[in-house]
């Protein structure tokens, strides 16, 4: 796929981008600091800046033979119809929804679910002017899907967001992803985006920076933010591909990762990805006993860091259930008293516990 | 009590006002999406009418409604009558003067609308017509009973230009500010009393119920 944007207009943000996505990519993160053209980069793409170059050769599986796929856009502050109630905003896109939606997700699409996935079914006879930031945010999701876009571009949609109501949007964008339909999401946050990402494009200045396959670009660039010192840089984690087990017991969801199993509290929804803060990593060099630890997964030592004076990153290499490396990594932030006492180096094979929350 | 003017001014009045929507909105429209050093002037020519003297826009609608002017003749050929002293020509005159009431509203209304509401609209392939129907005029909707009930009440208030261009016909020109000029002209008092203060009471009512519903409009909004 490829996306060629470029808007120069007096008072805007200047902006040039162009980049090659792999086809597969499913839902694509544009990240970068406030200011930099990634709001109007999304309003390009939508087609609504008439001012702006814009070609862009989208994956064949979305394209419709004859026409252009719908495009469907979440500003970041709703802009819901203030004369209409939530039931009327969603039955407007409905309405005018695509008939043609190329993705078997849009296809299938089943309303019940959609407002359940996003905790709005209890809005619906709610006036628009009622609604909080976050419920505002989610009925104009639910909205977007309503018109069945082949593509949804969604700028910081889950801002205004606590987290469990974040890691829930976040999976239903997730559902809509793996069903077909092309996500292209703006945030500032790198863990918003790594829930949902597969392909990661950094802006800076109306430029592309970086871009690449999201598990790798999201730790440099987490590691890069970390080595400037940034006051606002994220904490760094690392994330998790998992596939859910059901039935979940005693509100804990079930998962396996590389045949172990883990468990994490269920007021998050079932996920497809786990995100661990490397702070809440415990590593061990044996598996502990007699722990109210919930998690445990067999590691070996890739890279030792310094991060701090004091505190240094582990990237740990996950192995499967014979001892086979596999290529999922996680990170552990440790002090340095620990790395030493441990005698932590590369190769060494490690226990990295956490908690089920 | 001259029911046949009241009648007459009511007919030129509701017939001002909705013709005057019909042009007014296109034209705040384009006024408020068109980016031009011409602006201001658009603005001045349709603002005119609020501080010309109506002797002077009646003079020039007179001058303009002569069978030797493209209008007046095309007039004159299509109808076999002239502009001049017909309820066409003060049907004119009060689009004319009562233009810059109709813009207005509708052009604050349309520049304060948050364009990104025609963008979802657009996104999601809605037909121009389609996003006036859903989107526009029900944001808009109090700005559009602003300038019909402005219109409505500014065009009864006509007279100087009614004077100039339609004369006195009764049942054709013959308006109630006519009329109440016509009786003090002839000491009628108690006649003209009469008219005079059925227009204050009816525009006192109407300018009343049109400030109410702004207001309610305002607290809704926000």
């Amino acid at each position: 796929m490829e996306l060629v944007v470029c808007l120069e207009e007096p008072k805007r943000p200047w902006l040039s981008l162009r980049c090659t996505v792999p086809d597969d990519v499913s839902a694509i993160g544009i990240y970068g600091p406030s200011g930099v053209g990634k709001s109007t980069f999304l309003r390009c793409l939508a087609g609504l800046e008439t001012n702006a170059h814009v070609a862009v050769a989208w994956p064949s599986r979305i394209m419709q033979c004859d026409a252009k796929p719908r495009v469907g856009i979440v500003f970041q502050d709703a802009v819901l119809l203030p004369h209409l109630s939530v039931a009327e905003n969603l039955a407007l896109a409905k309405r005018y929804a695509n008939t043609r939606p190329q993705s078997q997700y849009m296809q299938s699409l089943c309303d019940a679910d959609v407002l359940s996935e996003l905790a709005i079914e209890h809005l619906l006879n709610e006036p628009v002017q009622t609604l909080s930031g976050g419920e505002q945010q989610r009925v104009a999701i639910a909205r977007a899907l309503f018109n069945r876009p082949d593509v949804l571009l969604l700028d910081e949609p889950v801002s205004a967001l606590d987290n469990a109501l974040k890691q829930r949007v976040l999976n239903c964008l997730c559902h809509a992803a793996q069903g077909g339909v092309l996500i292209i999401m703006v945030s500032h946050a790198l863990s918003e985006l790594a829930l949902c990402c597969d392909w990661l494009i950094a802006l800076q200045q109306g430029e592309v920076v970086q871009q690449g396959d999201a598990a790798t670009l999201r730790h440099t660039l987490l590691m890069q933010h970390n080595a400037d010192g940034e006051p606002q840089s994220e904490p760094l984690f690392s994330i998790i591909p998992v596939a859910a087990i059901q039935p979940r017991t005693n509100h804990i969801n079930q998962y396996v990762v590389a045949g172990h199993t883990l468990y994490m509290v269920a007021a998050q929804s079932v996920s497809n990805r786990l995100k661990i803060d490397a702070n809440q990593v415990i590593l061990s060099l044996h598996k502990p006993q007699n722990t109210s630890l919930q998690n445990h997964l067999p590691t070996r030592v890739l890279t030792v860091q310094k991060i701090s004076q004091a505190t240094m990153l582990v990237s740990l290499q996950l192995l499967s259930l014979d001892d086979q490396e596999t290529d999922i990594q996680i990170t552990a932030l440790i002090t340095s008293q620990a790395v030493e006492q441990l005698n932590i180096q590369a190769g060494r094979p490690m226990i990295a516990s956490f908690k089920a929350h | 009590m001259d029911w046949q003017s009241i009648q007459l001014t009511l007919k030129l009045a509701f017939l001002s006002s909705v013709v005057l929507i019909v042009i007014a909105t296109p034209l705040a429209w384009w006024l408020a999406r068109w980016q031009h050093p011409l602006r201001p002037v658009v603005h001045a020519v349709i603002a005119l009418p609020l501080v010309l003297p109506p002797t002077v826009l009646g003079f020039y609608l007179l001058v303009a409604f002569s069978p030797n002017t493209a209008l007046g003749g095309f007039y004159v050929s299509a109808t076999g009558s002239t502009l001049a002293f017909s309820f066409t020509g003060i049907l004119i005159g009060s689009l004319v003067y009562s233009l810059p009431f109709a813009v207005q509203p509708l052009y604050n209304a349309f520049e304060h609308l948050d364009k990104r509401f025609i963008d979802v609209a657009r996104t999601f392939h809605m037909t121009r017509w389609q996003q006036f129907r859903h989107v526009v005029l029900p944001l808009t909707k109090s700005a559009f009973v602003t300038a019909a009930g402005l219109s409505f009440a500014h065009t009864l208030g006509e007279f100087g230009v009614v004077l100039m261009i339609g004369g006195n016909i009764p049942g054709e020109t013959k308006v109630v500010s006519i009329a109440l000029f016509d009786h003090v002209e002839s000491l009628q008092y108690a006649d003209a009393h009469r008219l005079a203060l059925l227009l204050l009471i009816f525009s006192l009512v109407l300018l009343s119920l049109l400030y109410r519903f702004n207001r309610r409009q305002v607290l809704k909004w926000n």
